[in-house]
């Protein structure tokens, strides 16, 4: 049977692939994020994993108002390199772990969770900013999830923890040997329009972070509105963290955590192993 | 349905024969989509506080601002009112203020 042997949650931005393909990331103020993140990708080999299944939000680039899947997962042997409005990135195609996410998708439905599946995916900048970082040049083959935290109606907080657990519960009966590890994208604090735009709120995102690591299920109690609240507008993207926390097993242990108020975000990471 | 006209204005805006085409003629490709003369101009004006305020996500302001060579900084900056140095000096003064609030950084 397939493993869950770790988690790791981060933020996504385009500030990060901006920094990423622009070479700046030894700049004063880049530095300490992208070391996070090289330091996270060793701890990620570490782990031995063998499919990394990602959870993460669309920007308006895969889906837009015509129908939006409240969740989603791709079921394709690659994904595409979307533009974004700057010219696709210079990535190759993502490699698919099919059957994986063929098994996900199946079991999710026959478990009365009824995610809406994809055979042909682009992964916008809410994939693809943070995950060169954490495994450079394809090494492992992904399932992609989304979550809408954009298009209203949104789905509430609890019902992104629900989704988590389905995913977790359905990797784990995946026939066959396999080392998973789950991500969840997205967040911290950031606003990206009016009066407040480019608010950072660091009181509450290392709050947020001290739940999810201590007490993840008390922030089933919140709503989106109170994550718009305190953390902005756009930071309801947090609930990936949450989805992806949900799919741990309860023993899993919080071994890195990292948190960089800069610019106009709260940028996070948090990673946890999960003891044989 | 004008505000999915509106969206829809910017969304399309993901490939570089349609970028090309709304920067050689930015009156042309508007009257493609079936927007009011207010929701023509905020389009046209780039006038981004008003275009969020009638709702327009972000994440397709941020094509129309790629598509127009703004700055994504100058663009935050309009939320505020404020110039693109104005905003990037607002920021800097936060993160000053966060700093205590950081956590495994070398």
């Amino acid at each position: 049977m397939a493993k869950i042997v770790a988690g790791l949650a981060c933020s996504h931005a385009p500030s990060i692939a901006h920094a990423y393909d622009h070479g700046m990331t030894n700049d004063v103020g880049w530095k300490p994020l992208f070391s996070a993140f090289e330091k996270s990708q060793h701890w990620l080999e570490a782990q031995k994993p063998e499919a990394l299944v990602v959870i993460y939000n669309d920007h308006v680039d895969q889906y837009f108002y015509d129908a939006w899947p409240t969740f989603s997962i791709g079921m394709a042997e690659q994904y595409d390199i979307p533009d974004e409005g700057l010219g696709a990135r210079a990535f190759p195609p993502v490699p698919g772990h099919k059957e994986l996410a063929s098994h996900i998708a199946t079991s999710m439905v026959a478990d009365g969770f009824d995610i809406t599946a994809s055979h042909r995916m682009s992964l916008d900048h809410g994939f693809l900013s943070p995950m060169p970082l954490l495994d450079e040049g394809w090494k492992i083959p992904v399932v992609p999830l989304t979550i809408n935290v954009v298009m209203h109606p949104l789905p509430s907080p609890q019902r992104c923890w629900q989704m988590g657990e389905a995913v977790g519960r359905a990797i784990k009966s995946f026939p066959g040997d396999l080392r998973v590890v789950v991500f969840g994208t997205g967040g911290l604090s950031h606003q990206l329009t009016g009066p407040n735009c480019g608010r950072v709120t660091a009181e509450w995102d290392r709050k947020f972070m001290d739940l999810i690591e201590s007490a993840p299920q008390e922030l089933n109690s919140y709503t989106m509105a109170d994550f718009a609240r305190l953390g902005g507008e756009h930071s309801v993207e947090v609930v990936q963290w949450m989805a992806m926390r949900a799919a741990l097993p309860p023993h899993a242990r919080m071994e890195r955590k990292f948190y960089y108020p800069f610019g106009m975000m709260g940028y996070g990471i948090m990673a946890f192993r999960v003891p044989d | 349905m004008s505000l999915y006209a509106l969206s829809r204005a910017c969304y399309d805006l993901r490939d570089e024969t349609t970028r090309q085409k709304f920067r050689s003629g930015p009156e042309a490709y508007a009257a493609c989509y079936e927007l009011t003369a207010r929701e023509r101009e905020m389009l046209l004006q780039l006038d981004w506080r008003a275009l969020a305020e009638a709702g327009v996500s972000i994440y397709v302001l941020t094509k129309l601002g790629a598509a127009s060579n703004v700055e994504f900084l100058e663009l935050e900056g309009a939320m505020r009112g404020m110039s693109k140095q104005q905003f990037v000096d607002f920021l800097k003064q936060q993160a000053e203020q966060n700093k205590a609030f950081a956590l495994g950084l070398e």
